[in-house]
């Protein structure tokens, strides 16, 4: 009990000495970024700087989420609009401006700018004399002979205990008033910075409607291929055999035609149905899992590519073959229309996230146009991750994906 | 000659049974997973182990792991996979201890019993067998390694032979003369830097070197 007390004081006085440093910088931050952006924003090459605000923003938003997390014990989550897979200031400034959290970062951040700072000081200055007082016998010689403590003129050991009787006295004060300092500050920023529950419903009906289309264009695809390619195969096998058999008898030469052609007509309903199942889940990854698949296609790739797989706890399948489809269709374009010598492949675990990067120091210039890349974007958001692109003129290119797997 | 079946799926396994019986090949045991496997050639002391590779109890790669176990116990011991899929990965493996002895074909070769019975007996009599789609996908990604000192002609003849051809063979499938195929091999034996021995050894090594660039 005493322990997670003195855990608890100890979390509150981090939480506001650290809001006195970022609420003292928060303050500059915000009046800059905002007076630069409002200026700039008027003409077009102030765009950037408006994106760059935001982002500035975003970043600060994010280390306070965690800083809540001292008070409030965990971080505060951060949702925001999915970014747009295409890096363009455009799309990009877009999203920015209509997500109501950017604004409510704003809004936190010029508030906080002078709450963090305020409270910081009010913090500082009660422990100051609250430690100050209970220590104040042992250095209270030290002091010019014109000092005055709180309202004596200190020169007397005598005087200096009732100076440690005042700080006692003001201990439980100072106690207190550091909790509601917290408290406050820590709400301040959940309201601020915690997502709005519609925020996230909105965001999950959006990537689920992504979803469900994706899904259903697959299966309608499946069932297209289906129809006109193994089943249509396997009518005209049946048709080669049932002849075979009527000619059995009156023309063993022509039936035994026939049966050769009713197994080349099997053969390639095999090799078709094969590709068709290949292209929901590579059997490697079913065998194997997603180390091994992933080293195959790097194997396979005709630009040298490496791999670098650090992923120790199995994500679930879907995971698992979002994650093969993006190394997989980033290997594709790479070969396709980079110009690389080399492709770096890296897929990691941090926390909940597994990270999926492709990397190739081709000529850069891709673009999210592709069906290929689109089709990934909405396969990569369905898991409620994020695909990003980057591929400035001149290269590299990198393909990155981020899958939650909780 | 004696072979051992593991195939979970009764329809595929039965027809595999009833294909091989009518090639005048005995089939000793039909299992359907790899510790039975594993058991059947203890028992019956088979010539082959024919291997589906996914197999219970997760259907994942335990075919494989069961004749890499088996080939583990008894090195060289004749082995032919049989998948819906071919993954170089699986060649590599089976192939790294370069004995021989291996096959790894598509199931839809079986269509050609004539074909895929005389790959049956080239594996059970120590050659190789690989399936011309994991050739197909060797010939896609050898831009690196040692197979880069290999001329367009050499690198043909290192498909035909990962096939399990013979010289003939090969002589003919790419119209030329036996003595010609016969210095497209050494060529290829000098390139990889394989030391003169017995042959057939040889030619798995080449194809070891080409499936680990």
């Amino acid at each position: 009990m005493r322990a997670t007390r003195l855990r608890r004081v100890g979390a509150d006085a981090a939480y506001l000495a650290l809001g006195l440093l970022s609420g003292t910088v928060a303050f500059g931050v915000w009046i800059a970024g905002v007076t630069v952006s409002l200026t700039l924003a008027l003409l077009i090459v102030g765009l950037p700087v408006v994106l760059a605000t935001f982002a500035v923003f975003r970043v600060f938003a994010d280390l306070e989420r965690r800083r809540a997390a001292l008070v409030l014990g965990s971080p505060i989550a951060s949702v925001y609009r999915p970014r747009p897979p295409e890096r363009r200031l455009g799309p990009l400034l877009r999203t920015a401006l209509h997500d109501p959290q950017s604004w409510k970062d704003v809004a936190y951040l010029g508030l906080f700018g002078v709450v963090g700072f305020t409270w910081g000081v009010v913090w500082a200055v009660l422990w100051g004399v609250v430690l100050g007082s209970l220590t104040l016998p042992a250095w209270w010689w030290a002091m010019p002979d014109d000092a005055t403590y709180l309202w004596f003129n200190l020169d007397s050991t005598e005087e200096a205990v009732i100076a440690v009787a005042i700080g006692l006295a003001g201990l439980p004060i100072a106690l207190l008033v550091q909790r509601s300092l917290a408290v406050s500050q820590a709400l301040l920023a959940r309201w601020l910075l915690a997502p709005s529950l519609s925020a996230r419903i909105e965001q999950l009906t959006e990537t689920r409607a992504g979803a469900v289309d994706a899904a259903a264009a697959a299966l309608e695809r499946i069932e297209r291929d289906l129809h006109d390619g193994a089943q249509a195969r396997l009518v005209a096998l049946a048709m080669d055999l049932g002849m075979a058999e009527e000619r059995f008898d009156r023309d063993p030469e022509g039936a035994r035609e026939l049966v050769g052609e009713a197994r080349e007509e099997a053969r390639r309903a095999l090799s078709e149905l094969r590709d068709l199942a290949r292209g929901i889940r590579p059997s490697l990854l079913t065998e194997r899992g997603l180390a091994a698949a992933v080293a195959a296609l790097a194997s396979r790739s005709p630009i040298p590519a490496t791999a670098q797989v650090d992923v120790d706890v199995k994500p679930a399948p879907a995971v698992e073959t979002a994650a093969w489809f993006v190394v997989s269709e980033a290997l594709a374009n790479a070969t396709k229309h980079s110009g690389a010598r080399q492709v770096t492949i890296r897929l990691s675990r941090h926390a909940e996230v597994l990270r999926v990067e492709v990397v190739d120091d081709g000529r850069g210039g891709a673009k999210v146009s592709g069906a290929g890349l689109q089709g990934l974007a909405q396969r990569v958001a369905a898991l409620d991750g994020t695909l990003e692109l980057h591929s400035p003129g001149g290269g590299p290119t990198v393909v990155r994906a981020s899958l939650p797997c909780a | 000659m004696r072979v051992v079946i593991a195939e979970d799926l009764a329809l595929l396994r039965d027809g595999l049974e009833r294909l091989l019986r009518d090639s005048g090949i005995e089939v000793a045991a039909a299992v359907s997973d790899g510790p039975a496997l594993l058991a059947a050639v203890d028992d019956s002391e088979p010539d082959l182990a024919i291997v589906d590779v996914r197999l219970p109890p997760a259907f994942r790669d335990e075919g494989v792991r069961a004749a890499l176990e088996l080939r583990r116990r008894r090195p060289g011991f004749p082995v032919l996979i049989l998948s819906q899929y071919v993954e170089r990965t699986y060649a590599a493996e089976l192939l790294a201890d370069g004995t021989g002895g291996v096959g790894y074909l598509l199931k839809d070769r079986v269509s050609d019993v004539r074909e895929f019975v005389d790959a049956v007996r080239r594996v059970a009599g120590g050659g190789m067998a690989l399936d011309p789609e994991a050739v197909s996908q060797l010939v896609a990604g050898a831009e690196e390694g040692p197979l880069r000192r290999l001329s367009e002609r050499e690198r043909e003849v290192l498909a035909l032979m990962a096939e399990g051809r013979t010289n003939q063979q090969i002589a003919a499938e790419l119209d030329i003369t036996p003595s010609g195929v016969e210095k497209h091999v050494a060529s290829i034996f000098g390139k990889l830097g394989l030391p003169p021995a017995e042959s057939a050894h040889r030619r798995v090594l080449a194809v070891v070197a080409w499936l680990n660039p």
